[in-house]
C-alpha cells in the first residue's frame, strides 16, 4: 500500500513540476497585462516539437550523448519559445493593450489557433503523433516494486531548479522587480520610470521559455507528443494559476503541484481514474472559480485588476 | 508679483486644455514654476489640480496647449510617461500607489530604475558590476530612507503594506526622491493625516526642499501651504484664478468665492 502511494507521489511530483512551469507563465502574463493568454498552451506544445526536432538534428550530427541532447533540446526549446512569445506580444497582444479584458482573451485564442494549425499543417506529418526522444527510457532505479526512472528523477529535478531560477529572478533582480511592481499598479510604475514596454517583452521572454521546458518535459516523460496536446495543458496551466491566485507567481507553483495531486489521486483511489483525470482537474477549476474566484492562497493587498 | 525669471524656470504651461467629452477639467491653463521654489496649487475638488498632474507626466493626453520642462525645453507632451520620469519628474499620489507587495526598501529601488543600467541579460547571470550597480543602489536606498529618521528605514525589508498610512505617505516622497527628480510634484502629501503629523511632514518636505529640490505640491491644508509655500497658484474649473504669495492669494476675492461661495463674500 505505501509503495503506491511513494509511486503516486512520484508521479504527482513530475507532472506537478510540468503544471507549475506553464502555470507561472499564466500568472505572470496576467500580472502585467491582464491577459488570459490561452496561446500559451500552444507555446508549450511548440517547446515539444523543438525539443523533437534538436532530438533528430542531434541525431543527424552524430551527437550521441544523451545528457547533452537533453540539455541541447531544453536550451533551444527555451530560446525558441521565449522569441516565438515576445512576437506574440509584439505583434498580437500590444495592438489590443488596453483594450477590455475580452478582446484579448479572444486575440489569445485566435493566436493559439494559428500556432496550432499551422504545427498540424506544416510539420511534416504535423497532424499525426510523434515519438518523442528518450535517452534514459529503459533505466531506472527500483526501491521494492516503487519506479522512478531516470526521466522522471531528472524531470522533478530540473522543474525544482527552473522554479529555483524562476524564485531568484522574481526577488533578485530589478528585472523581476519591475514585473512585480508593473503588476500592481502599471501606471504607477511607469511614473517611476519603468518602461512598461520592455517589463512587458521581459515576461513573455520568461513565461514563453518555461512554456518551452514545460513541453520538452512533456515529450520527455510521455515519449509522444500531438500538434493539438497545447489545449488541454493550457486549461491545466490556467487551473493551477487560478488555484494559486493570478498574479501570484508562488500560488501558480503551488496550484501546479495540487492540479498534479488531483490527478494521481484520481488514478489511485477511482477504479479506471486515469479515464476521468481531466474530469476532476476541471472540477476543481469550476469550484475554485465559483467559490474562491482569487485563489486558495491569500497574499496581502493582492490586486486583481 | 514678482516678475517672471526666465532662466529660473523649471516647468511653463502655455493654453494647456483638457477636454474630457465636453467636461473642460483643465482649460487654457498659463503656469510658470520656479526652479529651487516650493510652489503650492489650492483649489476645490474637481478644479483640475490631480488632473494637471496627470497631463504633466503624460498619463492623459493633452486637449491643446505646451508643457516644457527644463533648461532644455524638453516638450512633456510628446514624451512617453516613463521617461518623464528619466527627464526629471517624479511624483506621489492623492490616493497612495506604493507597491505594496514590495519591500519598502524595493519601493525605493523602483523609483531608482532609470539610474540602473544592466539589461535583462546582466540581471540574468549578475556580472560583478551587475552586482556592484545592485549594491550602490541599495545603499542609495538607504541613504534615502535614512532622511525620514527610523521611520521607514526601521521597516526596510517589510512589506510596503505593513507601513502605517503616514509612513506610506513618506514612503510615496521617499520613493520620489529617489529617482533624483529636478521637481518633485507632490499630490496632497498630508490628506489624511492629524495637525502632529502634518506638522512633521511640513518638516520633511522643508529638508527634501533644503536638499536641492523643486517642488510642486497641491494641498488642501492651509497649514502647510502657509508654511512650505513660497509661491501659490489657486485653480477653479480648471483655470488658474490668482497666484503669487499665500496671503495675497488666500485673500484674493476669486479664491474666496471659489472655496466658500459668493455668499460668503458678501457677508
Amino acid at each position: 500500500m505505501i509503495e503506491t502511494w511513494a509511486q503516486q507521489l512520484i508521479n504527482g511530483l513530475t507532472i506537478g513540476g510540468m503544471y507549475t512551469l506553464v502555470a507561472v507563465g499564466f500568472t505572470l502574463f496576467f500580472g502585467v497585462l491582464r491577459l488570459i493568454n490561452f496561446a500559451h498552451g500552444e507555446v508549450f506544445m511548440l517547446g515539444g516539437f523543438v525539443g523533437l526536432v534538436v532530438a533528430w538534428s542531434a541525431e543527424g550530427l552524430g551527437i550521441t550523448n544523451g545528457i547533452i541532447i537533453v540539455l541541447l533540446m531544453f536550451l533551444i526549446a527555451m530560446g525558441v519559445c521565449a522569441i516565438i512569445g515576445a512576437v506574440m506580444e509584439r505583434f498580437a497582444y500590444r495592438p489590443v493593450r488596453g483594450m477590455p479584458v475580452l478582446i484579448m482573451l479572444v486575440t489569445s485564442l485566435a493566436v493559439g489557433i494559428v500556432v496550432r494549425e499551422a504545427v498540424k499543417e506544416f510539420f511534416p506529418e504535423g497532424a499525426n503523433p510523434h515519438a518523442f526522444f528518450s535517452p534514459f527510457k529503459y533505466e531506472s532505479i527500483n526501491f521494492g516494486s516503487v519506479i522512478l526512472d531516470y526521466t522522471q528523477l531528472g524531470l522533478i529535478i530540473s522543474s525544482l531548479l527552473l522554479v529555483y531560477g524562476v524564485h531568484l529572478l522574481v526577488t533578485k533582480t530589478w528585472v523581476g522587480r519591475a514585473m512585480r511592481a508593473t503588476s500592481e499598479d502599471l501606471d504607477a510604475a511607469r511614473m517611476m520610470g519603468i518602461e512598461s514596454d520592455v517589463v512587458i517583452r521581459n515576461t513573455f521572454f520568461l513565461g514563453s521559455a518555461l512554456g518551452g521546458a514545460a513541453g520538452v518535459m512533456n515529450g520527455l516523460y510521455y515519449l509522444s507528443i500531438r500538434f493539438d496536446m497545447g489545449w488541454v495543458m493550457a486549461i491545466k496551466g490556467f487551473t493551477a494559476a487560478v488555484i494559486g491566485g493570478l498574479g501570484n507567481v508562488y500560488g501558480a507553483m503551488f496550484g501546479g503541484y495540487i492540479v498534479a495531486a488531483v490527478e494521481v489521486l484520481t488514478v489511485a483511489l477511482i477504479p479506471e481514474g486515469s479515464r476521468y483525470k481531466d474530469v476532476f482537474v476541471f472540477l476543481l477549476l469550476i469550484l475554485v472559480l465559483v467559490f474562491r474566484p482569487s485563489g486558495l492562497l491569500k497574499t496581502p493587498a493582492q490586486k486583481m485588476g | 508679483m514678482e516678475p517672471a525669471d526666465l532662466d529660473n524656470t523649471i516647468l511653463k504651461c502655455q493654453g494647456l486644455t483638457k477636454n474630457f467629452g465636453g467636461v473642460l477639467a483643465i482649460n487654457n491653463l498659463d503656469l510658470e514654476v520656479q526652479k529651487g521654489k516650493i510652489t503650492a496649487i489650492i483649489g476645490p475638488n474637481g478644479s483640475g489640480k490631480t488632473t494637471f498632474f496627470n497631463l504633466v507626466m503624460h498619463l492623459y493626453d493633452a486637449t491643446s496647449g505646451q508643457v516644457v520642462f527644463g533648461t532644455e525645453n524638453t516638450n512633456l507632451l510628446e514624451l512617453p510617461t516613463h521617461s518623464i520620469n528619466r527627464v526629471g519628474l517624479a511624483r506621489t499620489f492623492q490616493t497612495l500607489r506604493l507597491f505594496l507587495n514590495l519591500t519598502v526598501l524595493e519601493n525605493v529601488l523602483i523609483g531608482m530604475s532609470s539610474q540602473l543600467n544592466s539589461g535583462f541579460g546582466a540581471a540574468l547571470i549578475k556580472p560583478k558590476w551587475a552586482r556592484e550597480e545592485d549594491k550602490l543602489a541599495e545603499e542609495k536606498a538607504l541613504e534615502i530612507l535614512s532622511l525620514f529618521g527610523s521611520r521607514l528605514i526601521s521597516m526596510c525589508n517589510e512589506p510596503a503594506s505593513s507601513l502605517s498610512y503616514a509612513n506610506r505617505r513618506r514612503m510615496e516622497i521617499a520613493r520620489c526622491v529617489a529617482s533624483q527628480p529636478k521637481l518633485i510634484l507632490l499630490d496632497e502629501p498630508v490628506a489624511g493625516m492629524n495637525p502632529t503629523e502634518t506638522r512633521e511632514v511640513i518638516k520633511d518636505i522643508q529638508k527634501i526642499h533644503e536638499a536641492g529640490h523643486t517642488i510642486l505640491l497641491i494641498e488642501h491644508d492651509m497649514t502647510l501651504v502657509e508654511g512650505v509655500a513660497e509661491h501659490v497658484f489657486a485653480f477653479d474649473h480648471g483655470s488658474k484664478i490668482a497666484e503669487g504669495q499665500f496671503k495675497e492669494v488666500s485673500n484674493h476675492p476669486a479664491v474666496v468665492e471659489a472655496y466658500l461661495g459668493k455668499q460668503a463674500l458678501k457677508q
